[in-house]
């Protein structure tokens, strides 16, 4: 078994990109290097509280978008805009945990001398289902590989804990499956959202 | 979100005895309801003036001020901060109505205090990289612990006001008369000499909800006044938009939380001076 959570499809997170996730409720900004390297950070600049998911990515460095200091891989603050000449304390660290993207989709908080396994896929979507993750893996039914995915038809099905009350469905494809077939999967991914929501309210 | 309830007699008296920003004059109706620090106030125009009732139907004191009506929740122990500026001769009023923040009136206060987010947040108007320095200031807290003076402040802008043509750079004073009433005082480009005045005033609807009510007064005689609400508009919706994405939202007082640097003297010397007098309605003191 693992411990990587999965928290977007590799394709749902663009180069340059950050995002805002929750890992049990913990607040995450997920984000993605110029260089392609991916980094999940507590969501908080430790200056001013700002949500560094709503910051900038400047080459190999996140800066936040309140006053613009930037952090390196990490978690280092490198400069403070405001005052050019400074080198920053090191004590000005924003707290990580362990990111990487494997299988088509992006992972953190495992072991990374132990990284799922790199297996060719196409992300197709994420969706947000309003119930607790047990719900939805009883609801999946399969057998979870050793990375915890399990299949969802042609498409391999990647659980993540958002809260205790929402669960994220990440989903990704064999890569050359034709779009007639990736349209009938998301639809069918919808169609799922609707039934255990529904089956979770009754 | 208002809670009639709300026990006034709860709160700290130098929060209740304060005075607190609830309507612009020229829109306000002839009664209306309105909700400060967490309780509903009941406000009406009458032949001798603007009369405010507390939750329990009691009166309390109501005055209007720099264009904008203002209400002392408890019983007001010194009179609304002083702006000279307000009666000055050739300078224009522009209340600017109200935005609605969901954030602590303390943090919007801090907001308005700092300088340093120009060019990041405010890019192309009031900032722009690299003019991102923020030069040495000077700050004092003045005698009796009476308000927050910052001055000496210098900084790079390519739009300073909306009158200004191009980039300059722009001298700075920054006052906190009271909590939640932030003035800051900068260089007038068609009138070299004095000073244009920009002030925030904020109504704590609750610890983590308020209204601010940017008002200003200007030497300007041609900017249509739509141009000019206009352009406050812009930067406060700039500035919410970093509002409302603080954590946590109350204003944290333990130093411990969060990291200052010397461009941040104003916002460390605001935070000390609440603590001190223990105006710490929309801080926390405990750390995350």
């Amino acid at each position: 078994m693992t411990d990587w959570i999965p928290v977007s499809t590799a394709t749902g997170l663009r180069r340059g990109g950050v995002m805002r996730s929750f890992v049990c409720g913990q607040e995450l900004a997920i984000w993605h290097s110029a260089g392609g390297a991916v980094h999940a950070w507590d969501n908080r600049c430790p200056h001013r509280g700002m949500r560094l998911s709503h910051g900038f990515v400047r080459g190999e460095q996140l800066a936040c978008l309140y006053h613009g200091w930037h952090y390196g891989a990490d978690g280092a603050c490198t400069a403070i805009p405001a005052h050019p000449d400074l080198v920053p304390p090191a004590s000005i660290c924003v707290p990580t945990s362990p990111c990487i993207e494997a299988g088509g989709f992006v992972w953190v908080g495992g072991d990374p001398a132990h990284p799922p396994a790199e297996i060719p896929r196409l992300g197709l979507r994420s969706l947000h289902v309003e119930v607790p993750l047990a719900t939805l893996r009883a609801h999946l039914g399969g057998t979870p590989d050793a990375d915890g995915l399990v299949p969802f038809g042609i498409a391999a099905a990647a659980l993540q804990a958002w809260d205790d009350r929402t669960t994220v469905l990440h989903l990704a494809t064999p890569p050359k499956t034709s779009t007639t077939d990736r349209i009938a999967l998301s639809r069918a991914a919808e169609a799922l959202r609707r039934e255990v929501e529904e089956w979770q309210t009754a | 979100m208002a809670d009639r309830m709300t026990d006034l007699t709860a709160l700290p008296a130098v929060t209740l005895n304060d005075w607190y920003c609830v309507a612009m004059e020229v829109t306000a109706p002839d009664a209306f309801d309105t909700t400060l620090l967490g309780a509903t106030f009941y406000v009406t125009r009458t032949a001798d003036g603007w009369q405010a009732t507390r939750p329990d139907g009691t009166p309390c004191r109501c005055q209007t001020r720099y264009d904008h009506i203002w209400l002392c929740p408890g019983t007001p122990d010194r009179d609304l901060f002083a702006l000279p500026e307000a009666d000055q001769s050739g300078r224009r009023p522009v209340p600017c109505g109200a935005v609605r923040v969901a954030c602590s009136p303390l943090r919007a206060v801090e907001n308005f205090l700092d300088i340093a987010h120009f060019p990041f947040v405010h890019t192309g108007i009031l900032g722009s990289e690299p003019h991102t320095e923020v030069y040495r200031y000077e700050v004092e807290i003045t005698e009796g612990d009476a308000e927050v003076w910052a001055t000496k402040v210098r900084f790079y802008q390519p739009q300073a006001a909306k009158s200004a043509a191009g980039g300059i750079e722009t001298d700075y004073m920054y006052r906190v008369p009271a909590p939640m009433v932030s003035v800051l005082y900068k260089t007038c480009p068609p009138r070299p000499g004095e000073w244009d005045v920009i002030a925030i005033f904020v109504q704590p609807l609750g610890p983590e909800l308020c209204d601010v009510w940017p008002w200003m007064s200007l030497f300007d005689d041609e900017t249509p006044q739509e141009a000019l609400i206009q352009f406050q508009q812009t930067i406060f919706l700039q500035d919410r938009s970093i509002l409302e994405n603080q954590v946590p939202r109350l204003l944290p007082l333990d130093p411990r939380m969060e990291v200052p640097t010397r461009a941040d003297l104003t916002s460390v010397a605001y935070r000390r001076w609440l603590k001190a007098r223990g105006a710490t309605y929309g801080a926390t003191l405990e750390a995350l």
